[in-house]
């Protein structure tokens, strides 16, 4: 450990320059822009940045890219917060109570909440790799696939089964999210499967396609229902509500370390800031004081999430340098510019390019605060944004929509399909049907499945596997204990068999989530 | 990128006419050009279109802007759809590999090898049997015998189903008479780090895909697929270089040749002029330092194959591949 | 006027109309579980059909209840109409989009919303239209080069 602090020092030297100051400062203003457009994200920036990094040395290469991944993150959660448009996949959860604050005009708030406490995530998670980099690159390599099942599994469970709600509608979100996540090709078995043999599926059902239409159109077509204005958003900007925001910020000082502990186990384990953050708010919202006004504009909403997502979005960089497994499309473009730049990721990284990796750990440091104070400058211009009238701003969100859902893939089609789950997204608000369980199945549901099936292959078909060693048992165990939770309550009378169906007012909590 | 100077802009358009070749062509892109690749960003396909795209944009070769798209989905059927979609459009080049041929076999496509316009093939990666370093299997015949001796039993792990890595593992085992467990993951990385960790015996990775893993001592290299080892180089690791590996033909698994061409099309109807273009300006690529630093640096055979030679490449190795899948009851139609 | 009772039956129609889509589909996979663990149909092949059966129970708890549900009114005509007037015209911008391009489309899409359904003077509608395309445009094609759908226009301009 002590060794790691000295060649944590020994990076500070090298990132410390002029030069690359100038670097972090204008990749992470890059990457606000690219986190806050929906139709770009942090793997457009660091692709259209790469060819740039081909004549710079690797220290600065990297540095560059790696800032323009920190201010995407930030950025990401802005239009989640102001127009409930994630510009990350990873900022879906900060939509569920990010959003209610901005419509009871607490935006700048809710703003200066999220970024401080991805702040803090960040922190977190780049202290861990400091102080634990090779036990957690060990650590990592005994995740085979049972131990990435189980890893889904505890995710998932923990989201779902912490959540309230309907139960019969809760599982129909969830079929809808597992079944339109299977659509395309097949891992495992290589064949095509619910394409109807229509080129337009063959590359799947995006989910952000999906989260484009529930979440932005979907929005927008309830807003205009209740009236032609943003209710309750105030136009007033106040900056001094951005300082005492950050001075209740210590309040929830648990709450972030929850996150952020939440997050630093999905970034090393193969799970990943999206399901990270999903995974925190679930647990957030079970075991907080204010459960009850989660969905409903809670801080502790905001803060869980984006602690998680960011401190597992740091955390991942660990396994990308010491083991070359990408943790999220930008890691995999990162690591396509690593081989470009002459470097190969392994575990020699550490030993032979000392100035390389030290000096980009000192640059996340300096690179996350950075962040931090860009973001919160930017709070002011996004704010006013929501005092514009709706009649001009609504149809500029529709633009904004669909612009991003034909970038995901470049296709006319997926247009329509946005379309339709903006139709799909505003029925099932009104019908009390939680979309977030559909969101989480799309994005681990795939994923989980491909882990279970390569166990399977593994152990010819029994599922013994999942308990082979303590750590795949462990985690299995629990995510079982964690989803057979809601049925227990069951059981034990805490709902009426009418109520568990489709009533309102048991759906009702689930409004926002 | 895009803001180059006109000066420089100007000095590649001389340097272009005054080129012998020149004289003859009468197409020349006149559009932003996009680089189709057939594989996700950071897949294999992905770097290697990044190559070529860096060592145009460093020598200033071709007169408009270069895009690279990612569009892997369904393994790379999606690339080739897309390809189909930009029909006589020469400003559209798709970045492959073998699965130009392969993927019509084993999934229903809309599309056909012959469809598209053959323009380059710019280098073969290699394979190489990879065991974990630390394991009990020191050699590619102490693997072979244990497969042997308990058939069935020994996980090889690939990045796909119906790939390369797969065909290789049905190869191997035809060739040395095992039976091997075959488990697809997503990309070589992934597999590398599923061996270093010993949820898989063994794999079949390309040399840049796990070089990392090796010099880290996690894995190592048994045998490399190919008629003589590799040509003496740098050390890799601290006792050993590439050429050290022995021939998996001499380890018990008589496999003379395998290995992966990296392939450029062009959409379908494109006029000939056009081909021409492209396959000369490939040739020029080739030349580069940029493109050859790059083949060195990832362990790949550069040999630069186009116009005929090429459709005869692309004839044997389908056939080849056509006859072991449907051994393997892999084919679709 | 739409009450709670005949979205809740619209809607579970579209789930079960899903789920028979997602049977139809995994029925040409093989959906048993092999000898080596599930088959590529497995899993498709349950959750259709826990699809079709949890919208069949929620149809039927609707009509249980249908005289509770009734009443519920969710959607007054009066926000159903600006609803309808929010929604078809992003049909058409899909639509144009398709054959004219996403810039054009978009162009024409914020001039009309904002002129008539925002009944803002021209020069806003002009002025929002147009800035908001070319700055996409710099943005996506210029800068990030992420191209986006084009027309016709772009092409004859040689912009595409």
């Amino acid at each position: 450990m002590l060794a790691n602090i000295d060649s944590l020092m020994h990076g500070f030297t090298v990132a410390l320059t002029g030069y690359h100051i100038m670097l972090m400062v204008g990749g992470v203003l890059l990457g606000i822009l690219v986190g806050v457009l929906p139709g770009l994200g942090a793997p457009n920036g660091v692709t259209l940045l790469l060819p740039l990094t081909f004549s710079m040395d690797p220290v600065s290469a990297i540095i560059l890219l790696t800032s323009l991944y920190w201010g995407a993150l930030f950025g990401g959660s802005t239009t989640s917060i102001l127009f409930n448009i994630p510009g990350e996949p990873s900022s879906v959860a900060t939509t569920f109570d990010g959003y209610p604050m901005a419509r009871q005009g607490r935006a700048t708030e809710a703003l200066t909440y999220a970024f401080l406490s991805a702040g803090f995530g960040a922190l977190v998670g780049i202290i861990v790799i400091t102080l634990l980099s090779s036990a957690v690159a060990s650590f990592a390599l005994r995740f085979g696939p049972p131990e990435y099942f189980a890893v889904y599994a505890l995710a998932f469970a923990s989201f779902v089964a912490f959540g309230g709600g309907a139960p019969v509608k809760t599982i129909i979100a969830l079929g809808l999210g597992f079944g339109f996540g299977m659509v395309g090709t097949d891992t495992v078995s290589g064949s095509m499967r619910l394409t109807f043999e229509l080129d337009q599926l063959i590359r799947g059902i995006s989910f952000l396609v999906v989260v484009i239409g529930l979440f932005g159109l979907g929005e927008l077509l309830l807003t205009i229902e209740e009236g032609p204005e943003f209710k309750g958003a105030s136009g007033r900007i106040d900056p001094r509500e951005m300082f005492r925001a950050a001075a209740r910020m210590p309040r929830y000082w648990f709450a972030m370390l929850r996150g952020s502990a939440v997050g630093v186990w999905m970034g090393i384990t193969p799970g990943g800031p999206t399901a990270a953050s999903f995974m925190s708010y679930g647990i957030a919202r079970r075991t907080s004081r204010n459960r009850d006004n989660f969905g409903k504009g809670e801080p502790e909403g905001v803060i869980a999430p984006e602690t998680a997502d960011h401190s597992a979005g740091t955390a991942a960089m660990l396994p990308m340098l010491s083991l070359g497994i990408p943790g999220s499309a930008t890691a995999a473009v990162m690591l396509g510019g690593l081989m470009i730049w002459g470097l190969n990721p392994g575990p020699m990284l550490f030993l032979e390019q000392r100035d390389f990796v030290w000096g980009m750990i000192a640059s996340m440091y300096l690179g996350n605060v950075i962040g931090v104070v860009l973001v919160l400058a930017t709070v002011p211009l996004f704010a006013a944004m929501l005092s514009v009238s709706f009649s001009i701003i609504g149809p500029i969100i529709v633009t904004v929509c669909m612009v991003g859902a034909y970038t995901v893939a470049g296709a006319p089609f997926d247009l329509w399909l946005a379309l339709a789950f903006g139709a799909v997204g505003y029925l099932m608000k009104k019908l009390d049907y939680p979309l977030a369980p559909l969101i989480l199945a799309m994005v681990i549901g795939d994923k989980a499945e491909d882990a279970f099936r390569q166990s399977m292959l593994s152990s010819s078909g029994s599922l013994g596997i999942l308990w082979s060693n303590w750590l795949a048992g462990t985690l299995t165990t629990l995510a079982i204990l964690f989803l057979c939770w809601p049925f227990v309550a069951l059981l034990l009378g805490r709902r009426s068999a009418a109520e568990v169906a489709i009533t309102p007012a048991a759906g009702h909590e689930e409004n926002r989530a | 990128m895009k803001l180059l100077p006109k000066a420089t802009l100007a000095l590649g358009a001389v340097l272009l006419s005054t080129l012998p070749a020149a004289a003859q062509q009468s197409w020349k892109p006149t559009r932003p050009i996009e680089f189709v690749v057939t594989s996700g960003a950071g897949g294999g396909t992905d770097v290697f279109a990044r190559a070529v795209q860096a060592a145009i944009n460093k020598h200033d070769l071709v007169p408009t802007s270069v895009v690279v798209t990612n569009k892997g989905g369904g393994s790379g059927v999606e690339g080739y759809v897309y390809g189909t979609g930009a029909k006589a459009d020469p400003h559209k080049v798709i970045f492959g590999t073998n699965n130009a041929w392969t993927l019509p076999m084993v999934a229903k496509t809309s599309w056909s090898t012959a469809d598209f316009t053959p323009v380059a093939i710019m280098a073969f990666d290699e394979f190489m049997l990879w065991t974990k370093a630390d394991g009990p299997y020191k050699t590619a015949a102490d693997f072979v015998a244990a497969a042997r001796a308990q058939p069935g039993t020994l996980r090889m792990g690939g990045s796909q189903t119906h790939d390369t890595d797969q065909t290789l593992t049905v190869l191997i085992e035809k060739a040395a008479k095992i039976q091997l467990k075959y488990i697809p993951y997503q990309g070589g990385g992934q597999v590398g780090v599923q061996l270093a960790g010993g949820h898989i015996e063994a794999n079949t990775n390309n040399p840049s895909e796990s070089v990392g893993g090796w010099r880290g001592g996690q894995v190592k290299p048994v045998c490399v697929f190919r008629s003589e080892p590799f040509s003496p180089g740098p050390k890799v690791t601290e006792t050993q270089g590439w050429s050290d590996i022995p021939t998996c033909a001499s380890q018990g698994i008589p496999i003379e040749q395998f290995s992966m061409p990296r392939t450029i099309f062009l959409p379908p109807g494109v006029p000939a002029a056009a081909q021409t273009y492209w396959a000369d300006l490939f040739r020029r690529v080739s030349e580069t330092p940029e493109w050859k630093d790059y083949v060195t640096r990832t362990s790949q055979s550069g040999r630069f194959v186009s116009g005929d030679e090429m459709r005869q490449v692309i004839q044997k190795e389908e056939s080849e591949t056509r006859e072991i899948f449907s051994e393997a009851g892999w084919l679709v139609k | 006027m739409l009450t709670r009772f005949h979205l809740e039956l619209g809607f579970a129609g579209l789930v079960l109309l899903i789920g028979a889509t997602g049977l139809v589909g995994s029925s040409g996979l093989d959906f048993g579980w092999g000898a080596d663990g599930p088959r590529a149909g497995y899993f498709p092949f349950r959750v259709a059909v826990i699809l079709v059966a949890m919208a069949t129970l929620v149809a039927v708890q609707a009509i249980i209840n249908r005289a509770a549900l009734r009443r519920v009114v969710v959607a007054e005509p009066e926000g159903l109409r600006r609803v309808l007037g929010f929604g078809l015209p992003i049909i058409g911008l899909v639509l144009v989009a398709q054959w004219l391009g996403l810039y054009v489309a978009m162009a024409l899409y914020l001039l009309v919303v904002i002129r008539w359904q925002g009944r803002r003077p021209w020069h806003t509608a002009l002025g929002v239209a147009l800035g908001v395309t070319v700055v996409t445009f710099l943005i996506f094609e210029i800068w990030f080069q992420v191209p986006l759908l084009k027309g016709p226009l772009e092409i004859m301009l040689g912009l595409g």
